[in-house]
């Protein structure tokens, strides 16, 4: 049988500290937040909800849930597709083909075209970016300017030196997507494919100091995700599941669903 | 005159290089384009689950769908099209013909003049040569490719009103055709040294072509040769046809929302990023080869492309197809 990766993340573990989401900033050198674009493949949605003292506040990762029926894919208008589903069932982006007419981010319905300011106290969010046409991508790296003129380096300076954009670039070892992408294409989540075609689990899996986040093969019955699964299936949930995506990221927690 | 190895070396090597990442149908599925579909006449062009798929097999080299695409998807494998006009452009009263039939006599040869029906490239040959030159069309009633004379008619007709130089010869006895003046011994290792430097530079030219990833922008050459062409011309003359040739884009920006899709499926980098995100993107209308696709793609509805005279006279040669 082929494989179909996905993904548990136990919210009873979660203690909502962001080595995932920082991890995966490492890995696949995602720019910091700019344009509206928060670039940030693994991601928080976060709520506080009612009056001091009966206050509740909920911290859920999000990241791209690898539909398997995806609208992205779907909208995606390239012959071949540039966002496709692999054979494992992962939701993957092909730079070459993608012409950047955004259709996949407006598709998707944990995406937004634009994120504004709520999205920075983790109100909204957005699992697909989008480079902008004509702008270079990892700008920041481009300043010449000095934070304490003629004591610091400048930006560029240090690209220069350490020889890498962005200086502590990661270079992918296997996989086919590019580890830094260009102006006028989307990114997202790949499910690490580099690192698992390689045997290896995803960045955020393996940051997780918690062992919150739980991936594998659910057609695999003893892979972890499957156990996971099925120990908690009556109370297993799925981010906007009324929209029809068949996510393959699930939410595991007893009390309350996180994801409404 | 037969031809010679190396010449058929070049015959061989014929045919068409598909460009898919140019192609407005696989940039953009819902678009209907289908231009080069209608005017096959031998179904050699189809789409296919693959995507556009040109049957060699099939194929009869009139060169009309490279003449219709709008994109440059689709691109004749031969000598870029200067080196025909520098050897043209070497003699006082140039004829060019085609290979397919080779007992005419030319300077130059394409593998079909159905190449010309692209008014285009037709109007760029007229700017470029600067005088009248004959298209060598004698035998072309004979040829299973006759079927593109009536839309070269209508490309020369259309290209006149602009640049009157191209001249349709269809008569020998119409035909004014010199020779270089050299022995024939002189004559034939001449030409055996030219058609090896031909099948070099074709070799070359063909590696030359990688395929280019659908991010990237780029011109159809014949529009490069254009745009080059024009600067050649004096001030006057340049603003005039430039006025005339090209469309002219505009946005409604109440309708525009920013999101710069249009930069992104324009082919040929007609639409560039606005300076401020949010803002209508900025046209650069010399580069638009309309195609429609932005047209087709903008969901609000927000852009407005007036065809300019090369649109126009392209629009012709298609709608005479149906
Ligand atoms: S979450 Fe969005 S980007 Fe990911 S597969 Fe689903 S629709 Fe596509
Ligand atoms: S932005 Fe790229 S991946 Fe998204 S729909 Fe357009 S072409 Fe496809
Ligand atoms: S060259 Fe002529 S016959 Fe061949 S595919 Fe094009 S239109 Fe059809
Ligand atoms: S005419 Fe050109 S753009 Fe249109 S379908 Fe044919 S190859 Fe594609
Ligand atoms: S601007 Fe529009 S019509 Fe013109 S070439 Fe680009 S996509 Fe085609």
């Amino acid at each position: 049988m082929s494989k179909k990766y996905g993904m548990a993340i136990d919210l009873h573990k979660c203690v909502g500290c962001g080595a995932c989401a920082l991890a995966c900033k490492n890995e696949n050198n995602t720019e910091a937040r700019s344009d509206g674009q928060s670039h940030n493949w693994a991601d928080f949605v976060m709520k506080t909800e009612g009056v001091f003292p009966k206050t509740r506040y909920t911290q859920m990762p999000v990241l791209c849930n690898h539909c398997s029926e995806a609208p992205c894919v779907m909208v995606c208008p390239v012959t071949p597709k540039a966002m496709f589903k692999a054979a494992d069932g992962s939701t993957l982006h092909n730079q070459g083909r993608c012409i950047g007419c955004r259709q996949c981010q407006d598709a998707c319905p944990y995406s937004e075209l634009v994120l504004d300011d709520a999205s920075n106290r983790g109100e909204n969010s957005s699992v697909i970016s989008f480079n902008l046409h004509g702008k270079k991508t990892q700008s920041a790296w481009y300043d010449k300017t000095e934070l304490i003129p003629g004591c610091t380096a400048s930006a560029a300076e240090v690209v220069q030196k350490a020889g890498g954009l962005p200086p502590d670039v990661n270079q992918f070892k296997s996989g086919d997507y590019q580890p830094v992408r260009k102006a006028g294409v989307v990114e997202k989540c790949i499910f690490c494919q580099h690192k698992v075609a390689n045997g290896e689990q995803p960045a955020c899996v393996e940051a997780c100091p918690a062992e919150a986040r739980i991936f594998g093969d659910q057609n695999d019955a003893a892979s972890n995700v499957s156990k996971v699964k099925a120990a908690n299936k009556k109370t297993l949930m799925r981010y906007k599941e009324d929209e029809g995506t068949e996510p393959n990221v699930f939410y595991v927690r007893s009390y309350g669903d996180p994801t409404v | 005159m037969l031809p010679n190895p190396a010449l058929k070396m070049l015959l061989a090597h014929q045919g068409l290089k598909v460009e898919r990442s140019r192609c407005v149908q696989h940039r953009y599925k819902p678009t209907d384009c289908d231009r080069c579909f209608k005017i096959c006449p031998s179904g050699a062009i189809r789409w296919t689950d693959d995507g556009l798929h040109w049957e060699e097999s099939d194929c009869q080299r009139c060169l009309l769908c490279v003449a219709v695409c709008p994109t440059g998807a689709l691109v004749a494998r031969e000598l870029p099209f200067v080196h025909t006009l520098k050897k043209l452009a070497a003699e006082d009263r140039p004829v060019l013909a085609c290979s397919g039939r080779p007992s005419t006599v030319g300077h130059a040869r394409l593998h079909c003049l159905g190449l010309l029906c692209n008014p285009e490239l037709l109007l760029a040959s007229s700017l470029a040569l600067g005088r009248p030159f004959q298209l060598n069309l004698t035998e072309c009633r004979e040829c299973p490719n006759a079927v593109m004379l009536p839309y070269l008619k209508i490309s020369a007709e259309q290209v006149s009103e602009s640049v009157a130089h191209a001249q349709l010869i269809e008569q020998t006895t119409d035909l004014d055709y010199h020779e270089k003046s050299v022995s024939r011994r002189e004559f034939f290792s001449l030409l055996r040294r030219q058609s090896k430097v031909a099948a070099h530079s074709l070799a070359d030219a063909l590696q030359e072509m990688p395929d280019r990833s659908f991010g990237d922008k780029a011109l159809p050459a014949r529009r490069m040769l254009l745009l080059q062409l024009l600067k050649r011309l004096s001030d006057d003359q340049r603003v005039d046809l430039t006025g005339r040739l090209f469309p002219t884009i505009d946005f409604s920006g109440d309708e525009c929302t920013g999101c710069t899709g249009c930069v992104g499926l324009c082919p040929t980098g007609a639409m560039l990023p606005p300076a401020m995100q949010g803002q209508p993107p900025k046209a650069h209308v010399q580069n638009c080869t309309e195609c429609d696709l932005c047209t087709a793609f903008c969901s609000s509805d927000a852009i407005r492309i007036k065809p300019g005279k090369l649109g126009l006279m392209a629009m012709e040669i298609i709608s005479a197809s149906t």
